[in-house]
């Protein structure tokens, strides 16, 4: 249940597909809901690093365990999204630095409020706020697992599903840091389990909504979480978050794909 | 919008830097100056071809892929920790350490303060700042190994210096962020002429912590961060020539940045017997005047910044 952060940080690297042949797309390339769906993914892994910079306006990076973790984790979703940029690339969809610029500016000036607003908050709110950004973390991680999982099985593809399951071998490690560090936090104060129970049930919307149009999202939710096996995985991923203190009986995620329109 | 909303404390001071460093704009090259003798080579970076990004501009040699792929992770196994049980380091090589520890491990606060800024949304830049941050951690763990083998503490305890030119350094995100939100891009050369006048520094204070502490392991660490270090040196180098080349503005802020900082950056926070004890040991003495030159040197080739490199070079031993 403890999260070991040394063993975590020496063990960190970012994820290997140069044994991979990517060559296999030539003959066997992926359809072009896939694509759209891994073209959203690779968006939320690069993005990762304005994420952090949320994270970053409360002070618990000074923690060392957070700091540590926020490093090594940081650079594990930013090669998350080269490998998945490598595999758009063979189906001639480019996303280099200059696509994510532009995209980054695109996001104008809610963009730039962002960390104002995550500051402002923090101050108000306090030291639990912490709590809110690691069960936020948590519910994000937890979501990006199943969502590789998932695809990986609906793809059965040579290349890309061992990709793909490597990537989710690393989520499943961001997993047991948000989740420990939520669950810490969340039994320790009643204000926390308060604050995040309630951000979570009116504020959380899944990863890459704020990043994304609403078309993208709900092509990529109903790709992957349509039909009676995508529901199953949506209760599952709404039971492991409630299971966080204060978080009883909530059911943000399967909430979030009925306002979708995600058919169960 | 000319100074926005840095306010005009400095801008005396600005003003007269101007007229100082305006003069100078032909291109300069940083790298290529003595590194310190102690250091491997490490790779040959210079002249690879960024592969990733569709901008061709000659300037953008830097490989910030291969960079970011080569990352260098834990140096404990090359550092050889039980050596200090036979000849351990003295008390002020030890306080050194400490406060390089400090100042290392302070990484995440300083990603957090660029981050807030139109920094942030540059791919290329965020995509270095990443491993980066990654590199500097694993400096600051080996730091860390030197000093727990020593059982030495690694907090800092001691008031800080106040210092009213300093004050913009105590910013919060907030006031970083609104302030950033006006500079808007010409930060990013403000973060690339900062973060080499910083890497010089800190280069300079392994330098003399290696003369210092005359002992095998502190070398080792010494050319593991040199070799480090040329990598960041080579990217943000690159950056700020063309930026500043660029851009009065850019010039102008990272003038009023290199004067109104604490160096190495993160020294605002430690506490003024530390921060008294890396400016001595680095900059004071026969050895200290020719890094203190060196370092004035550098950045003077930077574009226009010949009398801030005299007056910054003035503010690190006073
Ligand atoms: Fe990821
Ligand atoms: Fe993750």
């Amino acid at each position: 249940m403890a999260f070991d952060i040394d063993r975590y940080t020496k063990q960190s690297e970012g994820v290997e597909w140069g044994d991979l042949d990517l060559d296999v797309f030539d003959e066997q390339p992926l359809d072009e809901p896939t694509l759209r769906t891994l073209r959203y993914m690779c968006d939320v892994e690069y993005h990762t690093v304005c994420y952090l910079r949320d994270l970053l306006t409360t002070p618990s990076h000074k923690e060392p365990e957070v700091g540590a973790f926020m490093t090594m984790w940081n650079r594990e979703e930013f090669w998350h999204g080269e490998a998945l940029a490598a595999v758009l690339a063979k189906h001639d969809i480019t996303v280099d630095y200059d696509v994510l610029k532009a995209r980054r500016v695109k996001l104008g000036w809610k963009d730039r409020l962002d960390p104002i607003k995550q500051s402002l908050l923090g101050n108000v709110v306090g030291h639990d706020f912490v709590a809110v950004h690691m069960t936020y973390g948590a519910a994000n991680e937890y979501s990006a697992n199943a969502a590789y999982h998932r695809l990986a099985k609906m793809v059965t593809h040579p290349v890309l599903t061992p990709l793909l399951k490597r990537i989710a071998i690393q989520e499943s490690k961001h997993i047991a840091f948000y989740a420990t560090q939520a669950r810490k936090r969340l039994e320790a104060s009643k204000k926390a389990r308060v604050i995040t129970r309630f951000v979570m049930s009116k504020v959380w919307q899944p990863v890459g909504s704020g990043i994304n149009s609403d078309d993208e999202v709900t092509h990529v939710m109903t790709h992957l979480f349509r039909g009676p096996d995508g529901r199953k995985i949506i209760r599952d991923l709404d039971t492991k978050i409630s299971a966080l203190p204060g978080l009883e009986g909530l059911q943000i995620v399967e909430k979030a794909m009925d306002a979708r329109g995600v058919p169960a | 919008m000319t100074s926005g909303g840095e306010g005009t404390r400095e801008g005396g001071s600005d003003a007269g830097g101007r007229t100082g460093d305006e003069r100078t704009h032909a291109p300069h090259h940083i790298r290529g100056d003595a590194r310190r003798g102690a250091a491997p080579t490490g790779h040959a970076h210079a002249g690879i071809v960024e592969t990733m990004s569709r901008t061709t501009a000659p300037e953008r040699a830097f490989d910030v892929r291969a960079f970011a792929r080569d990352a260098r992770g834990s140096h404990r196994d090359a550092l050889d920790l039980a050596a200090f049980v036979d000849a351990p380091l003295d008390d002020v090589s030890l306080r050194l350490v400490a406060v390089l520890h400090h100042v290392e491990a302070a990484t995440m606060g300083r990603l957090r303060d660029m981050l807030v800024t139109a920094t942030h949304k540059d791919a290329r830049v965020t995509a270095f700042l990443v491993t980066w941050a990654y590199e500097r951690f694993w400096i600051a763990d080996a730091l860390r190994a030197i000093l727990d083998a020593h059982d030495h503490p690694t907090e800092l305890h001691g008031r800080a210096r106040f210092r009213p030119r300093e004050l913009a350094e105590r910013r919060g995100p907030v006031r970083r962020a609104i302030i950033a939100n006006l500079t808007g891009t010409d930060v990013i050369a403000v973060h690339a002429s900062t973060g080499l006048v910083d890497e010089w520094i800190i280069g300079e204070a392994f330098g003399a912590l290696a003369r210092h502490a005359r002992h095998a392991t502190i070398d080792v660490l010494a050319g593991i961060v040199d070799d480090v270090q040329s990598r960041h040196l080579d990217f943000l180098g690159q950056e700020a020539e063309r930026r500043l080349a660029e851009s009065a503005r850019a010039r102008r802020l990272s003038r009023r940045a290199i004067l109104g900082g604490a160096w190495p950056i993160g020294a605002i926070h430690v506490p003024a017997r530390a921060r008294h004890l890396l400016e001595r040991l680095t900059f004071a003495g026969a050895q200290g005047r020719l890094a203190l030159e060196r370092v004035r040197d550098r950045v003077a080739a930077l574009p226009g910044m010949d009398a801030t490199a005299d007056r910054l070079a003035a503010r690190l031993v006073a």
